[in-house]
Formats: structure tokens, C-alpha cells, sequence
């Protein structure tokens, strides 16, 4: 194709069109000699002529309103003003947030981040915050909710996370509380002491390894179901402590006790795990999660 | 039988200029149908107050007036049965008066508004005799009155006035909630702020989620994804002038307000601006957009000088790539309002103008 003055000379249907051109990575925009009202810039190049202002979107690139500022972003502060977002979260009807993590920002790429939470129970409206901290202080809170559903029976140790779905049963569980009887002489009955605070659970998990696969292949591995029993154990044996849920709503903070017990059917190659725990915080209370090294944040 | 020894009760700090009920207990012996109190100051143990009442509750009330702020005093009860026997004088309780303590916030909005997810509550503790305060807290109610968060125990040993302060976190907006602050003094006279309505409200994007939240059913987990957007701009002058509060004035040579860093456009794009009173003139460029290669994209506005639509105005668009490019919009007959669009569709582009009223 030729170029002059901007028109196609080879004499085909489209001689006389603009010639396109291949302009990309724009990354400055500079307005001047006008009074600006507002600016958008947007991906949705298909989007319908209107006078009115859109909304932020996702096609959104650049939008600014000039109501007393130049940001060119969706929030109303710059990158010298913001230290770090932090990320938390609560039940819907709760009023104290968890803290679960504090992401620095340096860079307008660290912005770009997206991470994992696994303390959520499940069946539970969730509500997660942004949190900019603006001048070493917290700035508004940027709210979403989620409802968590999650099928099988899960513990984490906030870095792995195991799933447990066939042959899962909770045994011996019990609700601890501490109390002291004496038996007076001269009494019918006992005097009962409970001095303590003392209120747990504690309880025994027992589940199918059918190997890292099985979901997709429902093959049984029997290498791979050995591996995974190998590596599961491991796990609970890395004495951090682990949320333990499931899916009917259970949930516990919890770390594992005395021995691990697996049994390996040599016939079918499927692992069964027995472990048994005792109730160490609650999940949804920032001090325990920070004793139990859950998150690295005290408020 | 014969009347028993009664036993007074404990008595916290009370403003002298209110009354006040003091009470005793009585068990065994001839019911009582008669009690004294007596009121003596602590220190010498003068009497500065008996008074004598029928009457089978076992308390009587000191008038107002009766005592005065900032003195110690003690307590003791007779009592005496159906046949006027008296018994033994009480235990002798001692107790202060004072006046009443004041906490008030010092830094809720006139509106009650909050316009922001956390806030720092402010009060002032202040008592006329400088009574000591001993432990606070704040405690804060969701619409219903019901406690949803509250500070702990505080305490503060400073000399009144003294100023104290929670913050909480965590509003939701367009919700009510209530604060109170209260609790005592080290001599347990109780005190309250009373339950103070506030109304949470500040400003949250309503269609497009900086947060965005998936739940992945099979991994038991919540994937958070961070969608929050900064570009800052820069502006010659640094400090633009703005109009009402809602525009910004760059007809001034040498203004402009440019966005370089946070994004970037490739592909198709829409972009659109409002724009008043703009500059008319080749080379006046209104918008620059540049590419990493120094290529750039200009718009300005011209005014027709011949043809048919002479006197008439329109957007020019010029594009300095690889290729040069040009483009004109329709014509438009004022300019003191305008919309502008500008669409590339597959590299090819596309300007209109619109008046706006």
C-alpha cells in the first residue's frame, strides 16, 4: 500500500479510504485550551454516542470529572498519598474486620494484585474491604461481598491446602469445658468448680486419599494416591496450626494432636487418614489467626 | 426478740445538689418500722445531717442541697421497732460527694454525618471537683440499639479535663448506627454520653466493583481480585483552576493537565470529552495523545474559511504514525458547549461534535 497525504492510490475498491494506521502503547494524554468538563476513555470502542458521563467500567482506561482534582484512576487519591492497601473481611452482620493481608504499594503495578483467601466457611455471606492506607492512615473502606459454597472437606495452613471429599467422617469430637467435683462428706451430692474459661473442641477427621487426580480422571493412582497420602501427612505434621471446614459449615482453628494414623488398602490403593485435633482460637478472631501465624496482622 | 443490728450499704459518689437514697439491710429481730439515718463529715466525724422516717423499706432519701460537693462523709442507720426500740448503729459507711460528671463529644458532625468508614470518636471527661476518672469505653450500636463493637476497658488517670478517643472502623455506608461512651469514676459515680445517632455515608461506585470476588467452589477459597485504578495527573500550573468546584479552566497559554503514567490504550478505543469556550485554530491542539514511539494523535478545532459551510466549525484529527492521517467531523455552529467523540475501530477512525446545552 502507498501513503500520500493520506489516501491509498492503487486503484482497488478502497482507494480513496483513510489509510489505518497502527498507533499503539499510548500512554500520554495531555488536554488544553478549553474549559474540560469531564474526559473518558474507554476500551468499548462500540459504545453509543451519549452526552451523558458514563460510569466507571470495566472497559474504562482514564475518566476524569476535574471536581477539584486531575486523577485520571477510579479512586480520589494519588500514588504519594497511598502506602500500602489492605485486604479484609468479615461476615455479613459482623461489625469488626479481619485484617488478612497488607500489600505495599510502591508502583502503580502493585495495584494489580489478586489473592486468595481460605478461612471462609462455607454457606456464609462474606464481606471483603479494600482498604487504602492514605498518609500512614486507613482511608475508606471499598466494599464487595461474596455467599462462599464450597464443596468438600478442606484444611489449610494458609499456605497448602488439602481437600478431603470421600469417606470424610468427624469421630470422638467433643466440647471441652473444664470443671472440678468434690465429693463433701456429709453431702448427697457433689460441689461442682469451674474456675476455668476453658471451652474447645476437639475431635478425629478421618478421610479417602484418592490421589491429586481423581477428580478429573476418577482413575485411581495408586503411585499418586501414595504420594498424596506422603505429602498429607507431612502436612499435618508441619506443627502449624490449620483451618479445618466443611461442608456443612463447620469451621475450626485448630492444631493437630498425638499420632497420625494411615491405613493403605493394598488391594484398591486407596489411603485412608485418620489425624486427630483440638480446637486452638476461633477463626474469625484476629488475635487467634495472628497466634496461630494465620495472618501476620494484629488489627 | 429485739431489734438487730442493720447493715448499711455502700454508697458510690453522688451529686450533693440531687437526692440520693441510702440503704440498708436488716435481718432477724423485730420488724422495722422506723429508721434514722446520720450523716456525719469524715474527717471529724461531725454531724451534719439525721433525719428520722417510718417506713418498712429499709432506705431513706437525703434531699438535694442536704450535703455539699467535694466532701467526704459516712453513713450510719438506726433502727427501731413497733415499740420504739432502737437497735445498734450500723457499720458506718464512708462516701464522697460530687458533682455530677460531664462527658460529651467534642467532634460529631452537626449532621450527625460521617462521610467515612472509620472514625475517630472524641470526648471530653471533665468533673467540677476533678474527681478522677477510673474506666471508659466506647460502645457502639447498630440502628436497633443492639452493641455491635465496643472498645474494652479503658482508663485514664490524668486530672480532669482530660480528652479521650476510639476510633472504629469499619462503617458501612448509607447505614445508622449509635455511640455511646460511659463508665465511672474512681469513686464509681457512673456517667454516659447517652446513645448518640450517626449516619454513615460516603461515596462507593455503584456499577463497577474495585473489588471483585469469586468464589471457587472447589478449592474452598475466595479469590480476590483488586480492580482499583490510579493515574495522577499533572497540571501546568501545579495548582489548576478550577470553575464551580466541577470543570477546569485550560484556555490560559501553557495550561494543560496531563495523565502519563498508570495505563495504557491499545486496540479500538472510545474517548470522549466535554469541553466549553476552546480554542480555534490549526495547530491549537485540545487533546495530544502519544504513543511510546513519539507518534501522536491531535485534535484540534478549525472554522471553515470557504465552501458551503463557511463560518462553520469542526474537529480535525490528525495522526502522526507510520502514516499520516486525517480526519474532520461534521460541522457544528457555536462551540461555546461541545461533546467531542473520538472512535478507532480497527485503526480506522471516526470524529463527531455535538453541541451541548
Amino acid at each position: 500500500m502507498i501513503g500520500f497525504c493520506g489516501y491509498n492510490l492503487v486503484q482497488d475498491i478502497n482507494a480513496m479510504d483513510a489509510v489505518p494506521t497502527n498507533m499503539n502503547n499510548i500512554y500520554s494524554t495531555k488536554v488544553q485550551n478549553a474549559i474540560y468538563d469531564n474526559l473518558v476513555i474507554s476500551k468499548n470502542a462500540n459504545r453509543d454516542y451519549s452526552v451523558e458521563v458514563p460510569n466507571w467500567d470495566y472497559d474504562t482506561v482514564l475518566s476524569c470529572n476535574f471536581n477539584e482534582n486531575i486523577n485520571g484512576g477510579n479512586v480520589n487519591f494519588t500514588l504519594s498519598q497511598i502506602s500500602a492497601v489492605r485486604i479484609k473481611k468479615r461476615e455479613k452482620g459482623k461489625f469488626n474486620w479481619i485484617t488478612i493481608e497488607e500489600i505495599p504499594i510502591s508502583t502503580y503495578d502493585d495495584l494489580k494484585f489478586i489473592m486468595t483467601e481460605r478461612y471462609s466457611p462455607t454457606n456464609v455471606d462474606n464481606e471483603f474491604a479494600i482498604v487504602p492506607i492514605l498518609n500512614g492512615a486507613e482511608g475508606n473502606y471499598i466494599v464487595n461481598s461474596v455467599y462462599s459454597s464450597f464443596d468438600g472437606v478442606f484444611i489449610t495452613d494458609g499456605e497448602t491446602t488439602f481437600k478431603l471429599y470421600n469417606g470424610v467422617t468427624y469421630s470422638n469430637q467433643s466440647s471441652v469445658r473444664d470443671t472440678g467435683t468434690l465429693q463433701p462428706i456429709g453431702s448427697k451430692y457433689p460441689i461442682i468448680i469451674s474456675n476455668s474459661i476453658t471451652d474447645y473442641e476437639s475431635g478425629t477427621t478421618q478421610a479417602n486419599l484418592l490421589g491429586y487426580n481423581f477428580d478429573t480422571t476418577r482413575v485411581i493412582d495408586k503411585e499418586e494416591v501414595t504420594t498424596q497420602t506422603q505429602d498429607f501427612i507431612k502436612f499435618l505434621k508441619n506443627n502449624k496450626p490449620k483451618i479445618l471446614k466443611d461442608w456443612l459449615g463447620n469451621i475450626y482453628l485448630v492444631s493437630i494432636i498425638g499420632s497420625i494414623t494411615p491405613s493403605i488398602n493394598l488391594i484398591t490403593g486407596i489411603s485412608s487418614v485418620s489425624f486427630n485435633w483440638v480446637e486452638q482460637g476461633k477463626y474469625d478472631v484476629q488475635i487467634d489467626l495472628y497466634n496461630s501465624g494465620l495472618t501476620n496482622y494484629t488489627e | 426478740m429485739s431489734t438487730t443490728k442493720p447493715i448499711a450499704l455502700k454508697k458510690i459518689a453522688f451529686d450533693a445538689t440531687k437526692d440520693s437514697t441510702f440503704y440498708f439491710t436488716s435481718s432477724g429481730g423485730n420488724q422495722v418500722v422506723k429508721n434514722k439515718i446520720t450523716i456525719r463529715t469524715n474527717i471529724d466525724n461531725n454531724v451534719v445531717y439525721t433525719n428520722t422516717i417510718e417506713n418498712y423499706k429499709y432506705e431513706q432519701v437525703v434531699p438535694a442541697g442536704t450535703l455539699g460537693n467535694g466532701i467526704y462523709y459516712n453513713f450510719y442507720f438506726t433502727t427501731y421497732d413497733v415499740d420504739n426500740n432502737a437497735s445498734e448503729n450500723s457499720n458506718p459507711v464512708p462516701f464522697y460527694c460530687y458533682s455530677d460528671p460531664v462527658i460529651e463529644f467534642t467532634n460529631l458532625p452537626t449532621t450527625n454525618i460521617i462521610n467515612s468508614s472509620s472514625f475517630d470518636f472524641n470526648v471530653t471527661y471533665n468533673q467540677t471537683e476533678r474527681e478522677l476518672l477510673y474506666s471508659y469505653r466506647f460502645i457502639l450500636y447498630d440502628s436497633n440499639g443492639n452493641e455491635i463493637s465496643n472498645s474494652g476497658d479503658l482508663y485514664d488517670s490524668s486530672n480532669p479535663p482530660i480528652s479521650l478517643s476510639y476510633t472504629f472502623k469499619g462503617f458501612e455506608d448509607d447505614k445508622n448506627y449509635k455511640i455511646e461512651c460511659n463508665g465511672k469514676t474512681i469513686n464509681e459515680t457512673p456517667f454516659t454520653t447517652g446513645k448518640r445517632d450517626i449516619y454513615v455515608n460516603y461515596y462507593t461506585p455503584k456499577l463497577f466493583s474495585i473489588i471483585d470476588l469469586t468464589n471457587n467452589c472447589d478449592d474452598g477459597n475466595i479469590e480476590i481480585t483488586n480492580n482499583m485504578v490510579l493515574i495522577d495527573g499533572e497540571s501546568n500550573p501545579i495548582t489548576p483552576t478550577y470553575i464551580d468546584k466541577e470543570k477546569i479552566d485550560l484556555t490560559a497559554d501553557g495550561s494543560y493537565v496531563v495523565w502519563n503514567k498508570g495505563y495504557s490504550v491499545n486496540n479500538d478505543f472510545y474517548l470522549q470529552g466535554w469541553i466549553e469556550s476552546p480554542k480555534v485554530g490549526t495547530g491549537v491542539n485540545l487533546l495530544v495523545l502519544e504513543g511510546n514511539s513519539s507518534n501522536t494523535i491531535t485534535l484540534n478545532l478549525i472554522q471553515e474559511e470557504m465552501g458551503d459551510n463557511v463560518g462553520k466549525y469542526c474537529m480535525e484529527l490528525f495522526v502522526n504514525d507510520l502514516v499520516t492521517y486525517y480526519a474532520f467531523s461534521n460541522y457544528v455552529d457555536t462551540i461555546n458547549k461541545l461533546t467531542f467523540y473520538l472512535k478507532r475501530v480497527n485503526n480506522l477512525y471516526t470524529i463527531k461534535l455535538e453541541v451541548t446545552a
